[in-house]
């Protein structure tokens, strides 16, 4: 069984003797404080909580963020046992969980932590891949977001990795520290394309620091290219910067899309970095407003990526030609976002 | 010259891991049935958490081999270093007090070491005195010598004028001394370090693969200085040029992220060091 072990720093000793416990048992623990730096610990704690078959809470009154971890158990559908010495700061809402004391001995208490994780309704183990492909895995991952989120970085890294050998690509994995993840060939002039995976939370983005790393490794290998293909938007300040040091920045739906290696290796398209519209020769046709034309700006600077445009309600067309389109949902949500802003500097 | 920010570490419940590394090399020494003594030099020892452990590392016999010199800008430092040094047996030891870029003139001439130590330091030394330092370093290693050298990319909380060198920066550097030295087949490794809060680099450098002709050794390393002083100025120019961009990417469009709010500080007190650093460089 894999076991996602939520505890605080403090409470470490009574969590590695349980974690012990548990591996001796055959069991496999994953431990958040095992993370190294350079990880997105939110999205590395997220798939690791989704993926697991139970998750082991120890609750004391420095716990807070395992109610963090608690509520991603409990959304994510994954039977918890709660391991605490009881008190008044357990809210009522994880009184009805499965529960151990503890005593205060630590053997003691791993052996009944193990003992109670046999008796965990719902434990199962997880569904086998039912995908045939990379392809097919990443664009059900990118449909539904409770697989993405369920995929480990070091999963997704790996898929897209597959994704590219299926397309025909030489792939090349580099399993060091230096900020690479893997190579690619380009097909047509066998040029080198520096990788850099990045697998962030549902509403993460990638920052500056990020491109900087890229950039980094891109020189580190006495120059070439750079791409960094992330689950989630670029900032504004990373596409800035992605733009002036010649990077190719792409979404997971930009690769599912791209259907051929100009689109993908080109550093100017699609939702890498946009222009200002009028620059870009971007003009809007159909239904479009002030609304659409704010979207637009929005847009340019990097705030929504193409990526998230699907329908046809706004088409954008570029000198003439149909470049892009944008759902009314996104149009939505940016109304939104636009007329919250502006409340606030009322 | 030191930097106000920075203070000496001293940790008693552990060895840190990049210490390990270097006890690691010193086991390895101390094993050579030949070693009878090995004279090791702990650049910037602040309050001896290198040594702090050697008695659990190193056996008694094998301490007894060791003649350990402590050198830092830090009376009480050192002092506080002596007195650990004091209690693990060793063959002797020395300690002395300067600043970091003048230990080749405050320590005796013609001492030699065979093991050199410089570890979490190189940030606080300015960029210009660096290339000086570290041919420093070399000219005073054995012939069998090597020199041990570990620091953070990223110091946090971040440390005003500090300038914490990548892993490729040093590699860049480290890699035009040997050039200059004309030596062809030696490439030092320069590894990343993952801790849980930062990543570190560090290199190892024996002596044995740098000498072409031995008699030409410390001369060489003396024309080397300019060319690697002019190689620090590029680095710090490239770095500064980067700094300047994301800052401005930043000042334009704002942090998005907490990640890069972070950012915007590292980056003003990287701006400053890196500025400071290129006007004192060539």
């Amino acid at each position: 069984v894999k076991v996602f072990m939520a505890y605080s720093f403090r409470d470490r000793d009574v969590a590695e003797v349980a974690s012990a416990t548990l591996r001796d048992a055959g069991h496999t623990v994953y431990d958040p404080f095992e993370l190294r730096s350079g990880v997105d610990i939110h999205a590395t704690i997220s798939a690791s909580i989704r993926s697991a078959h139970a998750v082991i809470a120890i609750m004391t009154p420095s716990s807070a963020n395992i109610f963090y971890e608690l509520g991603l158990a409990a959304g994510a559908g994954v039977p918890t046992l709660v391991a605490s010495s009881g008190g008044e700061f357990l809210p009522s809402d994880l009184a009805s969980l499965p529960y151990v004391h503890l005593s205060g001995d630590h053997a003691r208490d791993a052996q009944q932590i193990v003992s109670r994780l046999r008796d965990l309704e719902g434990l199962a183990s997880a569904p086998p891949s039912q995908f045939s492909s990379a392809k097919a895995t990443l664009k059900a991952a990118s449909r539904e977001p409770t697989l993405l989120e369920a995929l480990s970085p070091e999963e997704f890294e790996e898929l897209v990795a597959r994704l590219f050998r299926e397309q025909g690509y030489r792939v090349e994995v580099t399993p060091d520290a230096s900020g690479v993840d893997f190579t690619l060939e380009s097909q047509s002039d066998r040029r080198r394309v520096i990788v850099q995976v990045k697998k962030l939370s549902r509403q993460g983005r990638v920052s500056i620091t990020a491109i900087r790393e890229l950039a980094a490794a891109v020189t580190s290998a006495d120059g070439g290219e750079g791409m960094l293909i992330a689950t989630t938007r670029f900032t504004a300040a990373a596409r800035a910067i992605a733009n002036e040091s010649g990077l190719i920045l792409r979404t997971l739906e930009d690769i599912l899309r791209s259907d051929s290696e100009e689109t993908l290796l080109s550093p100017t398209l699609p939702s890498g970095q946009m222009k200002p519209a009028e620059e870009a020769g971007l003009s809007l046709t159909g239904d479009a407003g002030e609304e659409a034309a704010e979207t637009l700006r929005r847009l340019a600077v990097g705030a929504i990526t193409p990526a998230e445009l699907e329908d046809d309600r706004y088409r954008v067309a570029k000198n003439g030609v149909p470049a892009l389109v944008l759902t009314t949902e996104t149009f939505t949500s940016v109304k939104q976002t636009l007329e919250s802003e502006a409340a606030r500097s009322d | 010259m030191a930097i106000a920010d920075s203070s000496s570490y001293r940790d008693h419940r552990r060895v840190l891991p990049q210490h390990m590394a270097a006890l690691t090399l010193l086991q390895g020494r101390l094993s050579v049935p030949t070693t009878d003594h090995l004279s090791w030099l702990d650049l910037a020892c602040g309050r001896g958490q290198i040594i702090l452990f050697l008695d659990e590392n190193l056996s008694a016999e094998a301490r007894s081999r060791i003649e350990y010199w402590g050198y830092d800008i830090h009376q009480e430092s050192t002092r506080e270093t002596a007195r650990t040094a004091g209690q693990l047996g060793l063959a002797r030891i020395e300690s002395h007090v300067g600043d970091l870029a003048n230990f080749n003139r405050v320590l005796p001439p013609n001492v030699q070491f065979d093991f050199i130590t410089l570890t979490n330091t190189v940030h606080e030394i300015l960029p210009a005195r660096f290339a000086l330092l570290l041919i420093d370093a070399l000219k005073r290693l054995t012939t069998n010598g090597t020199l041990f050298i570990y620091d953070m990319e990223r110091i946090a909380p971040p440390e005003l004028g500090a300038v914490p060198w990548r892993r490729d920066d040093i590699r860049r550097i480290v890699l035009k001394v040997i050039s200059e030295l004309g030596v062809l087949n030696y490439r030092p490794e320069v590894p990343t370090w993952s801790h849980s809060s930062t990543t570190g680099w560090s290199v190892q450098i024996d002596r044995r693969y740098l000498e072409t002709e031995p008699d030409q050794y410390e001369a060489r390393l003396t024309a080397a200085v300019a060319a690697t002083e002019q190689e620090i100025s590029d680095v710090v120019r490239d770095r500064l040029c980067e700094c300047r961009s994301a800052l401005e990417a930043l000042t334009t469009y704002g942090a998005e992220t907490s990640e890069e709010e972070g950012d915007k500080e590292r980056l003003l007190f990287e701006f400053w060091a890196l500025e400071r650093a290129s006007r004192t460089t060539t």
